[in-house]
């Protein structure tokens, strides 16, 4: 059985700097390469970890360690400065609250805009159109732009797109922490039922009862210095032990 | 994989582009990208349906504007000469077998160079060769050029005016400026990303090339010297063979579209190969 995610000594930088000049030459002539400098920034380097095929592994760690830049790069929607991802199967990725919306269209605009994408047809995005709205109870507010949305709706659709495109590996980034009890509820019954179908979940939260809910194994990552990975609840204890000691 | 593929037998819809996908520090050959843009070529087209839809559909004249637009510039260039005297016969066709392919050009490279700003939401949630979103223009933009093109055989009825037989090279001018817009649009827009500066001077560049293109004269009218060193716009060559489908009295000979084509390849090449390089950078700044 292959794994649904292998992550090989991967890492990627940034500019600390934001006003800091590239020069055209400096693009086209430096492409891939990788330099280290004074003004690059880190966030993890030389990271390793894989995830099995119906595996659910949660990530931890501060704020700016690069939880969510992981996961980007997991969704293939950054690329890493060094190492490979592999990654066998589709993605659906909800990364800040959001699956891809385009704030001027409506909800019915984005629904489609974004199953198009994913590879759904239009008739195949029609049959799952109610079902998409009246999970996430929006159904008033088809013809809204999405921008008028806040940021609970906007969760709850969002939860609700990337959950019906079907794709085997699920990235979910905070999801939880936005929406109202009723909401997280229903999160909840959806995240088990498409775990015991057998789908890959990395989850970034920071939410202790839902990582131990769901997974069974958890990567710490630390700021430049190298991730830990273990059980769910070493990790967590590791975690919360270093929070402490701050 | 069969075993995974049972356990996921649960799943009501197979997934149509399923495999292994690879991101890597070390960069795809162009090859396997183009590969790659081929096999979303449905989300390609979704796109510039999209765009054209939302561009046509909601406004009352519709499909009106892409005829209306360029005959205004026909108009106000023709009323424009004629008080200066320095028109030539048929003065509207002339203007508008010119006007029209650079249109096409000019509405092309402007507006490609913010389409990665602009659908930044989407690039950064779902993984999708990235070309496709300044491909997306260029197909729309070549939608809206064939679309115009009933103003041409219009005004021509009007005059009485009949296609010379140098309308049978014609669709090589065509592919050439295609070739030349898709180039340019993966340029502007990757870069544009990370100097941000394109996007404020790129309509100064394309209205200066405006002028130093023959649109409004014939490139016979220059000085020898001047006809030279124009020839070296690549869009020179291709708006020439546009005009000389109407007036081949006007033609100077292929030498300007023999630099269109070395340009269009170059410039072809030079846009997939440095859209590929600075992708990396451009996804850390969306």
């Amino acid at each position: 059985m292959g794994d649904a995610i292998v992550v090989d000594n991967v890492g990627i930088k940034f500019a600390i700097n934001r006003k800091r000049r590239i020069g055209v030459k400096d693009l086209l002539l430096q492409g891939s390469q990788v330099t280290t400098g004074v003004g690059e920034y880190w966030p993890f380097r030389h990271i390793s970890f894989t995830v099995g095929q119906g595996e659910s592994v949660g990530v931890v760690g501060r704020n700016g360690c690069g939880k969510s830049t992981l996961l980007r790069l997991v969704a293939g929607v950054m690329l890493p400065d060094e190492g490979t991802i592999e990654v066998n199967g589709g993605v659906g990725a909800m990364i800040e609250l959001s699956a891809g919306f385009v704030g001027d269209l409506t909800a019915r605009e984005n629904v489609f805009l974004i199953s198009s994408l994913h590879g759904f047809t239009r008739e195949q995005t029609e049959e799952r159109f109610d079902e998409i709205f009246k999970w996430a109870g929006v159904q008033r507010f088809v013809d809204t732009p999405v921008m008028h949305f806040s940021s609970g709706m906007r969760a709850r659709l969002a939860f609700s797109i990337v959950t019906r495109m079907e794709e085997p590996i699920l990235l979910v980034d905070e999801v939880l922490a936005v929406g109202d009890k009723a909401f997280r509820k229903k999160c909840a019954v959806v995240i088990d039922n498409m775990l015991s179908e057998g789908r890959t979940m990395l989850l970034v939260s920071h939410n202790e009862r839902d990582l131990l809910r769901w997974c069974k194994r958890g990567i710490y990552l630390r700021r430049e210095q190298p991730p830990v990975e273990g059980t769910i609840e070493e990790i967590l204890d590791l975690y919360n032990n270093d929070d402490d000691a701050t | 994989m069969a075993e995974s593929s049972a356990r996921l037998a649960g799943l009501r819809f197979l997934r149509l582009h399923e495999g292994t996908k690879v991101h890597s520090a070390v960069g795809q050959p162009i090859a396997v990208r183009l590969l790659e843009i081929w096999d979303r070529r449905d989300v390609l087209r979704m796109l510039t349906e999209r765009g054209l839809r939302h561009k046509y559909g909601s406004s009352v004249l519709g499909y009106g504007w892409s005829l209306l637009e360029p005959m205004i510039y026909i108009l106000t260039y023709f009323l424009l000469l004629k008080i200066f005297h320095r028109s030539y016969p048929m003065y509207p066709l002339f203007i508008g077998s010119a006007i029209l392919p650079w249109q096409w050009f000019s509405q092309t490279v402007n507006s490609s160079t913010s389409t990665l700003r602009k659908n930044s939401r989407l690039i950064t949630s779902i993984a999708l060769p990235r070309e496709i979103y300044p491909l997306a223009d260029v197909a729309m933009k070549s939608v809206e050029f064939f679309a115009s093109l009933p103003i041409i055989i219009g005004v021509a009825w009007v005059y009485g005016a009949k296609p010379s037989g140098y309308l049978a090279v014609w669709p090589l001018a065509v592919l050439l400026e295609l070739m030349i817009v898709t180039g340019l649009a993966l340029l502007v827009s990757s870069l544009n990303t990370v100097l941000r500066d394109i996007e404020q001077g790129i309509g100064l560049v394309t209205r200066m090339l405006f002028y130093l293109t023959p649109c409004l004269y014939p490139l016979l009218k220059l000085t020898p010297g001047a006809r030279a060193l124009e020839s070296y716009n690549p869009m020179v060559g291709i708006i020439e063979l546009n005009r000389a489908v109407w007036f081949p009295a006007y033609w100077t000979g292929w030498t300007p579209l023999i630099y269109s084509a070395i340009g269009a390849i170059v410039i072809l090449c030079l846009g997939f190969s440095v859209f590929a390089r600075v992708e990396r950078a451009v996804l850390k700044e969306l």
